[in-house]
């Protein structure tokens, strides 16, 4: 076991190097200067020889090798470097913004686990009636549309509508509802797919064909021995899914001003602040490797047949 | 004890509702970025001066009019041709208590200049040799030659005026002489400013102002809509429009200080005739590209310079629309059937504009193939003269016509700024003089005989004028707008008492 997780950490770290250095490449080797995206149309008052010293100083001249062993030489101190943009050491706004991501997905996960869950146990329950035809239906819908349409949606409803509300910002619990729910709503479709599948998978097995004719309840066939069985891929597709709302954060937060990681990465790719981009992709890479991490012993708890070497 | 419990509740009742008062005199509006810098010498785009403009004061100001007005220097002369003398206001303090005086104002323009500081703005004070303090409250700058556009270049945002002792921590950490003093930065999130009681122009009506960092164009509209939002910036015309049905909100339009212009690469082997430049010309028609794509949120071009722009000049349709002179003249220079490409950077919302002209252009015989790129490679293209059209704008944030005119299309610009890689000595002669000139009939003639020119030669054709435009609650009142993009002086503004119309939830 502990020989299994090492190995994880081990394979985890050289994505993680893998994923920077192609970070780094891309950004590196895309067209245009930097400093130009950084400055925008503000460059068109800088005298050349400043432009000059402006890149000189934030490392511009070194060519992609040079800037990624420079990050690796930093990475390995704990230093991730100085954001072009802000000027500011590229820690201090992983710290700042990583709460309120932080807050956002985990809000959001139980939430996308409780409706797809529920969603797809209901649908294979009654397996090829209406119910499950609509509920199908609905789970389509719901995976088709863009998270940022759905955002815009509840805002219409809950915010400008109703007022229930508020549209933007942070600040409390109730500036977290509509972020979240719209985060759980879009992470819930696929979750709800693969939960339908599985349950109807296993309810088809001897095992729980044999229980029913034992005479145990409908409703415990269905959840001890049904999604029991079914929630390993579940699971699997959950911790998928979280990586996937990594990305559905940027959408989110930009749509209900939520201050976060996701913003922060956006900003920082526009404005090609390669530190500050390295910095939230080592983070996320980083987050990605504990959730599969996690994801792997649940397995444990969940099928005995599961072992470790 | 009945009695006390009846004070106290009655105390308690007060404090309350001098809370909620002044809370209801905080303006909240929203910031499209989270602010890059709040030390205005190293802020990078218009966003951060919108926070900066109400935490500094800059030397002189802009009035709504335009003219120069008193800042922090209440009056200015120039004893000689190459000195600036500025006489300082004596009543000034910075929000941390430290007196401004001229030693002061020193130190934060040669701050400003110095290149170590990265300063965005130090162009501004190029042509500035030395700075020598007088006395306590007066000070000169002393230029190598005449430079007339220095009084102007000291209204612009990034020249604001800085404590002596401002180091790196000044862009989290603001301490400016401003009508606002800094409270709070969440990053991403909001900033915060307080009124300063103790401005040099008399305590703000309103309390405070919160910036709420809101990237989504909709979401702010929703956010207004909701109440929100007292004041929301920069609409477009959909949006602008879209918010006519709302009885309490207020629309606001002005004549900004910019322009966009179609370029011609004027070393492009057809392009470079004149002919096709004005043949192109006369294929646009851009009064009906303002009045339609901008539903009547831009003005029609009337000279290259927006009509704000000091000496700018007002020729009621410098180029009729005449689609059979623009084919004769195609013909006539052999230029029928070519193809050109029109590039674009993505972040202008140009790509309606390209599509009309691609259309106008097809009308007369030449096919136009649209390129979009992000600013950074646009950038690239049109300055190495890769471009053969492109589009793009111009600001003249002074109001001096030296601004635009001497970045975009002085010759020493070329492989820069001037992506028409224009080079016309005569022209260069007359920027040289205007920038030597005191403002006056001498400087105006030599402007608009310069502007008279781009006209003739084309090396870049006006399209049409901004318009600012911004949607504010009904209970929002007193604000100014001052004639460059991106500043609205709210020392004056008030909210009324109809509990303000926004509200945080």
């Amino acid at each position: 076991m502990v020989a299994y997780l090492l190995g994880r950490l081990a394979s985890g770290a050289v994505a993680a190097l893998l994923l920077t250095a192609v970070v780094n490449g891309l950004l590196s080797l895309t067209p245009g200067d930097p400093m130009v995206a950084l400055l925008g149309p503000a460059v068109r008052n800088l005298p050349a020889e400043q432009l000059a010293r402006l890149r000189r100083e934030a490392g511009l001249d070194r060519s992609w090798p040079q800037h990624y062993a420079h990050f690796l030489a930093g990475a390995w101190r704990g230093d991730l470097g100085v954001s072009r943009r802000s000027g500011r050491p590229v820690a201090v706004e992983l710290r700042e913004r990583l709460p309120a991501t932080a807050a956002l997905t985990l809000t959001a996960l139980p939430l996308a686990l409780a409706l797809g869950l529920t969603a797809g146990v209901a649908a294979a329950a009654h397996a090829r009636t209406w119910l499950d035809t609509l509920l199908s239906a609905a789970i389509v819908a719901v995976a088709a549309v863009p998270v940022y349409w759905t955002g815009l949606l509840l805002l219409l409803a809950f915010s400008l509508a109703l007022g229930w509300l508020p549209s933007s910002g942070s600040g409390g619990w109730r500036h977290l509802v509509l972020p979240a729910v719209t985060l759980g709503i879009a992470s819930a479709a696929p979750l709800a797919r693969i939960t339908r599948s599985s349950v109807i998978d296993a309810l088809a097995e001897p095992h729980v064909v044999a229980a029913r004719a034992r005479g145990l309840s409908r409703r415990r066939v269905l959840v001890r021995h049904g999604l029991r069985n079914a929630l390993v891929p579940v699971l699997t597709v959950a911790g998928i899914d979280l990586g996937r709302m990594l990305s559905g954060v940027v959408f989110v937060e930009a749509v209900f001003a939520w201050p976060g990681l996701g913003r922060l990465m956006v900003d920082a790719i526009t404005a090609r602040d390669l530190p500050l981009v390295q910095g939230i992709v080592l983070a996320g890479a980083l987050a990605m490797l504990a959730v599969s991490l996690l994801v792997d012993l649940a397995y444990l708890r969940l099928d005995p047949r599961v072992r470790y070497r | 004890m009945t009695t006390c419990r009846t004070i106290v509740l009655l105390a308690g009742s007060w404090a309350l509702l001098l809370a909620a008062a002044a809370n209801a005199q905080v303006l909240i509006t929203a910031l499209p970025v989270n602010p890059t810098s709040l030390d205005p010498h190293r802020a990078i785009e218009g966003y951060s001066f919108m926070v900066t403009n109400q935490l500094y004061d800059t030397l002189v100001r802009l009035g709504d009019d335009g003219a120069i007005e008193a800042g922090l220097a209440l009056a200015w002369s120039r004893p000689e041709p190459t000195v600036l003398r500025l006489e300082l206001r004596r009543d000034v303090r910075f929000h941390d208590g430290q007196p401004l005086d001229a030693a002061a104002v020193a130190a934060s323009l040669r701050r400003l200049a110095d290149p170590a500081t990265g300063a965005r703005g130090g162009f501004l004070l190029a042509a500035v040799d030395h700075i020598d303090v007088i006395d306590d409250y007066t000070l000169e700058l002393v230029t190598a030659a005449p430079f007339s556009p220095l009084l102007a270049n000291l209204t612009f945002p990034a020249t604001a005026i800085v404590p002596p002792d401002a180091g790196e921590a000044l862009a989290r950490t603001p301490v400016g002489t401003g009508p606002f003093r800094f409270v709070s930065w969440r990053d991403g999130d909001s900033v915060e400013l307080a009124a300063n009681p103790d401005h040099w122009g008399g305590a703000p009506a309103l309390a405070g102002i919160r910036y709420r960092v809101m990237p989504e164009r909709a979401a702010q509209l929703i956010a207004f809509r909701a109440g929100e939002l007292h004041l929301i910036h920069d609409l477009p015309p959909d949006a602008y429009h879209g918010l006519a049905d709302r009885a309490d909100a207020v629309l606001v339009s002005y004549p900004s200080d910019r322009t966009s212009y179609l370029g011609f690469n004027v070393e492009h082997p057809v392009l470079g005739d004149q002919r096709v430049r004005h043949a192109i010309a006369h294929a646009v028609d851009a009064p009906l590209l303002a009045e339609t794509l901008f539903r009547g949120l831009a003005l029609a071009p009337t000279g290259p310079l927006a009509p704000l722009v000091r000496y700018a000049l007002q020729e009621p349709d410098p180029y009729p629309h005449d689609p059979l002179r623009a084919r004769a003249l195609l013909r006539e220079a052999g230029a029928e059937g070519t193809r050109l490409t029109l590039d674009l950077a993505t972040d202008g919302d140009l790509d309606s504009v390209a599509q009309y002209l691609q259309a106008a252009l097809r009308d007369v015989g030449l096919v136009v193939e649209i390129a979009r790129h992000e600013f950074a490679v646009h950038y690239e293209i049109v300055t190495s003269g890769r471009a053969a059209l492109s589009v793009g704008f111009w600001g003249s944030d002074t109001l001096d016509p030296d601004f635009m005119l001497g970045a975009a299309l002085h010759s020493r610009e070329i492989g820069a700024n001037n992506a028409s890689r224009y080079a016309q000595p005569a022209f260069d002669a007359l920027l040289a003089r205007g920038a030597a000139l005191e403002d006056g009939p001498e400087r105006a003639a030599v402007y608009r005989e310069a502007q008279r020119r781009v006209l003739v030669d084309l090396p870049l054709l006006p399209l049409y004028h901004h318009v600012g435009t911004y949607a504010k609650s009904a209970s929002l009142e007193g604000e100014r707008i001052v004639a460059s993009s991106f500043q609205l002086d709210l020392r004056g503004a008030r909210l009324g008492a109809d509990g303000a119309g926004a509200s945080e939830r």
